[in-house]
């Protein structure tokens, strides 16, 4: 069993396309939820709930439905974003938007009151209290982001879908470990699936000792 | 500083109203809010301290609305007084670095020596001078609570408003506290305290202070300890009493 230079590959795309996903999806989904948390009405209610809904929705639905979007003849086939990395990154994106929104909104509704009226009573401006409260909000967004990482990294569905598992280019860890099963070459499946695991785990460790650091 | 509200009403969402038509007016050094649990002490601490804005009525801060003003305006009043919770919130970092957030918020420019002798100062009045370098997390609630009072003392704000300060603190640390908080207005004739508590011995250890009963949202009664504590005072005795509190 070895490491040769195309499993180096798919591991180093999975992880950028992963963490881009992811953090494209933070772009929205921490303002997303501070407004909620922030502008609490019975409507925030209907959304979370929405949201929560979404939380554990098929990974391949999500693929079908983007697919059908960028698709030729779909609504944004002009932008030939099909069979692309960029796909995928969009797709995980929006796969773990809801994930991301319903954790940090839970977490922001412990911790946004007492650090902004901390950051209040001692004569923070509105500005300045929500800079006091994301920085202290930093370890729970940072294992919120993790979460949201760990379930692009793991899908299938929309990597499959709307990458199309295409070779050197959009192939990645889980698409590339569904094909070796296909093909019978289980060594080379199970050596993916353990890298997919260490990465998923070493990520997960070192950005709970960052936490810890912090803290 | 006079900080006056006019027929005020508060209402948590969706709909339970915790103040009904509160008319008062800071203007005495040390003001004392009793009443039992649920009477509305917290909402009307934070009405005052100008955190919470309310569903009816109006706060003047001198002669001018303070939820009318733009919000630089309400930012500079809102610098002249602080409010400090009874469950204090503490930032990462230490005892020291929690102290000096408030210059650190507010952007002040002061040597910074001088800032940090001043808050051991005031560790040190409170016996807590080796508390600096430590992590709040690792201290007692009583602790806690002190250096959240002295976080807020270091700024020397005009009015300070405490909600339940003696709650956690033995006899001892409450008569340093209450011995320092008479120190502190007297020093400065612009220096006032508003403090919410259920603990009926601090307006009879507070000399001079001036005492309003809240039950229920409503103030039942007011007016200075020596002058309430008949009828009223007894009568909140009594469901103190009855609460078990």
């Amino acid at each position: 069993m070895f490491v040769d230079s195309e499993v180096v590959e798919i591991i180093i795309r999975s992880i950028t396309i992963s963490g881009t996903a992811t953090f494209l999806a933070s772009l929205w989904s921490i303002p997303l939820s501070f407004l909620l948390v922030s502008r609490y009405s019975k409507i925030t209610n209907l959304i979370m709930g929405f949201f929560n809904a979404l939380v554990g929705v098929p990974t391949v639905v999500v693929g079908l439905f983007l697919y059908m979007i960028l698709s030729r003849s779909g609504p944004l086939g002009f932008l030939g974003m099909l069979y692309t990395p960029q796909a995928i990154m969009l797709g995980e994106a929006i796969l773990i938007t809801p994930l991301l929104v319903s954790l940090l909104y839970e977490s922001f509704h412990r911790t946004r009151e007492k650090y902004w009226e901390l950051a209040l009573t001692l004569g923070a401006s509105d500005r300045q209290a929500l800079k006091l409260f994301l920085l202290q909000s930093l370890p729970e967004i940072l294992v919120v982001l993790l979460l949201g990482f760990s379930r692009a990294i793991g899908e299938l569905g929309v990597a499959l879908l709307v990458g199309g598992n295409i070779k050197g280019y959009t192939r990645v860890m889980t698409t590339a470990i569904s094909l070796e099963v296909v093909k019978g070459e289980f060594e080379k499946a199970l050596l993916l699936g353990g890298f997919l695991i260490t990465t998923v785990l070493g990520i997960s460790t070192s950005i709970r000792f960052l936490k810890g650091r912090i803290e | 500083m006079n900080i006056k509200l006019v027929d005020v009403w508060y209402k948590y969402p969706p709909s339970k109203i915790a103040l009904r038509r509160v008319s008062l007016e800071i203007t005495e050094k040390k003001t004392i809010i009793v009443g039992p649990n649920a009477s509305g002490k917290t909402t009307l601490l934070k009405i005052l301290s100008l955190m919470y804005k309310p569903w009816k009525g109006a706060i003047l801060v001198g002669s001018k609305s303070y939820w009318e003003l733009d919000e630089k305006e309400q930012l500079a009043i809102r610098r002249r007084l602080i409010y400090v919770h009874e469950k204090p919130v503490f930032i990462r970092g230490t005892v020291l670095d929690n102290i000096l957030l408030g210059f650190k918020i507010r952007k002040i420019n002061l040597n910074k020596h001088e800032i940090i002798d001043k808050a051991l100062h005031l560790l040190e009045i409170f016996g807590l001078e080796k508390t600096a370098n430590i992590k709040p997390r690792n201290l007692s609630t009583g602790q806690l609570q002190l250096i959240s009072i002295i976080r807020a003392l270091v700024l020397e704000p005009d009015v300070l408003l405490l909600d339940e300060p003696t709650a956690n603190l033995d006899i001892e640390k409450r008569k340093i506290l209450l011995r320092y908080l008479e120190e502190y207005v007297k020093k400065n004739s612009g220096r006032k305290i508003v403090i919410a508590t259920h603990d009926l011995l601090i307006p009879l250890l507070l000399e001079d202070s001036y005492v309003v009963v809240l039950n229920d949202g409503r103030i039942a009664s007011r007016g200075y300890v020596d002058e309430i504590l008949g009828y009223e005072y007894e009568k909140l005795f009594n469901v103190l009493k009855k609460k078990g509190t």
